[in-house]
């Protein structure tokens, strides 16, 4: 199985961590990730509102770049998902954009986006594109101590055109795939909500606010730690946690792990080489338990 | 669900000239085919008597006097079919007057602070005014809007009490506006919008996920109202720092984007960056080759001032 790779910029720089956790366990289940080291940034939610032709551009771009790898791509951060499925679903609906651009732009260097590539987030890839027979055999250190509360982040949810997976009232999609790796999930209140972290940058408290809300239900739920798809959840709930405690009064103290992280775990790869140590909130009462 | 089985309702109730807390009540309908969350509210006061408040006059998604709460979805009562068991309490984000009752006050005025209405300098000469319908799709979209502020009931941001952020109904109707080509106030809307906190959105897509008119609320309305505020310098110096970033590095170095983004406020995030840097958090990340960043540039270069 043979796929391109689209890390994201954070798992690039911040969450260095869940880049290197994702290679480790698609190397232990066969999976063969070609990173597409040239490719641009998906713009976030940012670069489509001050630029929007630029975005697409960029990522039409990230689109040839995949097709010359594979006829998949992987992602591992929910808003690239996003990003780049609205823009594959956008060049789709308008078959003359697409040309355009081909015709215009991606012919100077070479590159043409043809439109066959599938694009999918490592949790779909795990919920129906690997065969769970096989992702069984391969678990070595049952994790059943650990009661995970899954927070699988809106823009894997919604807009629901993208999202062929869940309710996005009710997401189970992430616990299964928790409870695929062998350990326990917890239901609460947070699951479908939003951590905030697209107003980090403008304002922190609303952020703060969100993500505490949502740690607090998860720790009332009984979790022992959190598990993110996405490495910007991962960032306010872990790098922003005494933040958010300040701003509500409160004391949380939970470990957030990414999916790639829980799943290295169950694999039987160390704490060390899934780079736990690189988190803010202590990780090792997850590790000990 | 069949008819001769019956609908359980638990209805928020709550008076605050006389109750302490609010409470909730069980009351039990005999399911009729077709049936509506509407319609189970007028069963339990018609055929029960009781004394509930709630909101409607149309009964056919018209009037956006409707909206309810049912089992955590902010919904039309009037357009909702009822659920054998259900929770329905008033929408979430506005405070309650009476039972499901809430007060629209707080979205009226805010609607009044953005000026519900087309605005230009000078009349269009002659008569018809040739309008084409790509010139009218963006404003044309959000025409559905019935003002039923679902959208601001299922807000996060509102949800954590974060009133700077006007929430996505006003924005709608500022963006039908904003986005009209006859209207002439383009530098008054973007500071508008500013106002109404456009960038305090948070892009979860949950105000999109509730619209009963199936308006893509931050697609259609929030982000173009949020480039309208950018491209006429209406705060977003963080859209400005990451374009430069993507720009120059093909990617996001998220140290110097916060910096950017946040200016001399970023000395107060000093000691989160230490803790940040203890942990090897900081490093900047592997930018793409200079090859890449030269065909980036190119790319910037021929999509500048084009629109797709």
């Amino acid at each position: 199985m043979k796929f391109a790779y689209f890390p994201g910029c954070s798992a690039r720089s911040t969450t260095r961590e869940c880049d290197h956790a994702t290679r480790q366990v698609a190397a232990r289940l066969g999976i063969e990730l070609e990173e597409l080291g040239t490719a641009a940034c998906c713009g976030s939610r940012d670069l489509r509102v001050s630029d929007p032709f630029f975005s697409l551009t960029l990522n039409a771009r990230t689109f040839a770049l995949a097709e010359q790898v594979a006829d998949e791509l992987v992602t591992i951060c929910s808003t690239c998902q996003l990003n780049l499925g609205q823009d594959q679903l956008q060049l789709r609906r308008r078959p003359e954009l697409r040309d355009r651009i081909n015709h215009q732009i991606l012919s100077r260097f070479g590159l043409r986006y043809e439109g066959r590539l599938r694009i999918r987030h490592l949790l779909w890839l795990f919920a129906e594109g690997y065969d769970w027979g096989k992702l069984r055999r391969h678990i070595v250190r049952p994790l059943g101590h650990l009661k995970v509360a899954a927070f699988p982040c809106c823009h894997l949810l919604r807009p629901r055109e993208l999202n062929g997976y869940d309710n996005p009232h009710e997401p189970d999609t992430l616990d299964m795939v928790i409870r695929l790796f062998g350990a326990e999930t917890v239901e609460y209140g947070g699951q479908a909500s939003c951590c905030g972290f697209h107003t980090l940058r403008v304002d922190e408290r609303p952020a703060l606010r969100m993500a505490g809300g949502i740690l607090q239900e998860a720790k009332r739920a009984g979790a022992n730690c959190v598990v993110t798809a996405s490495p910007f959840c991962h960032t306010v709930f872990d790098v922003y946690q005494s933040a958010s405690e300040d701003e509500l009064g409160l004391k949380l103290g939970i470990p957030i792990l990414h999916l790639s992280q829980l799943a290295g775990l169950a694999l039987g790869i160390t704490a060390d080489d899934l780079l736990l140590s690189r988190h803010v909130v202590p990780t090792g009462s997850v590790v000990q338990l | 669900m069949g008819v001769n089985e019956r609908v359980l309702a638990r209805v928020f109730r709550y008076d605050p000239s006389h109750d302490a807390a609010p409470r909730y009540e069980a009351y039990e309908v005999p399911y009729e085919r077709d049936m509506r969350v509407l319609d189970v509210l007028d069963a339990i006061v018609e055929d029960q008597g009781v004394s509930l408040a709630y909101r409607w006059f149309c009964g056919v998604k018209r009037c956006g006097m409707c909206g309810v709460t049912v089992n955590g979805r902010p919904v039309l009562a009037c357009w909702e079919a009822a659920e054998p068991e259900m929770v329905i309490e008033p929408l979430a984000n506005f405070p309650v007057l009476r039972d499901l009752v809430v007060e629209r006050d707080a979205f009226d005025r805010s609607l009044s602070g953005i000026e519900p209405y087309l605005q230009r300098r000078t009349a269009h000469p002659g008569f018809p005014e040739p309008i084409t319908h790509g010139e009218m799709e963006g404003a044309y979209h959000l025409m559905d809007c019935i003002e039923c502020l679902a959208c601001t009931a299922a807000c996060p941001v509102l949800r954590v009490g974060w009133h700077r952020f006007a929430g996505p109904a006003v924005l709608v109707q500022l963006a039908k506006f904003a986005l009209d080509p006859r209207d002439g106030e383009a530098v008054k809307r973007a500071s508008l919008a500013l106002e109404a906190g456009v960038y305090d959105c948070v892009s979860c897509y949950a105000c999109s996920d509730v619209c009963p008119q199936e308006i893509s609320v931050l697609d259609r309305a929030i982000e173009p109202v949020r480039r309208l505020a950018f491209r006429h310098g209406a705060g977003g110096t963080h859209l400005q720092a990451f374009r430069e970033s993507v720009s120059a590095l093909g990617m996001i170095d998220p140290v110097s984007l916060m910096m950017k983004s946040r200016g001399l406020k970023s000395l107060d995030k000093l000691p989160l960056a230490l803790k940040m840097m203890a942990r090897g958090k900081l490093s900047r990340g592997h930018a793409v080759s200079q090859e890449a960043c030269r065909e980036i540039e190119v790319i910037r270069g021929l999509t500048e001032g084009v629109e797709p």
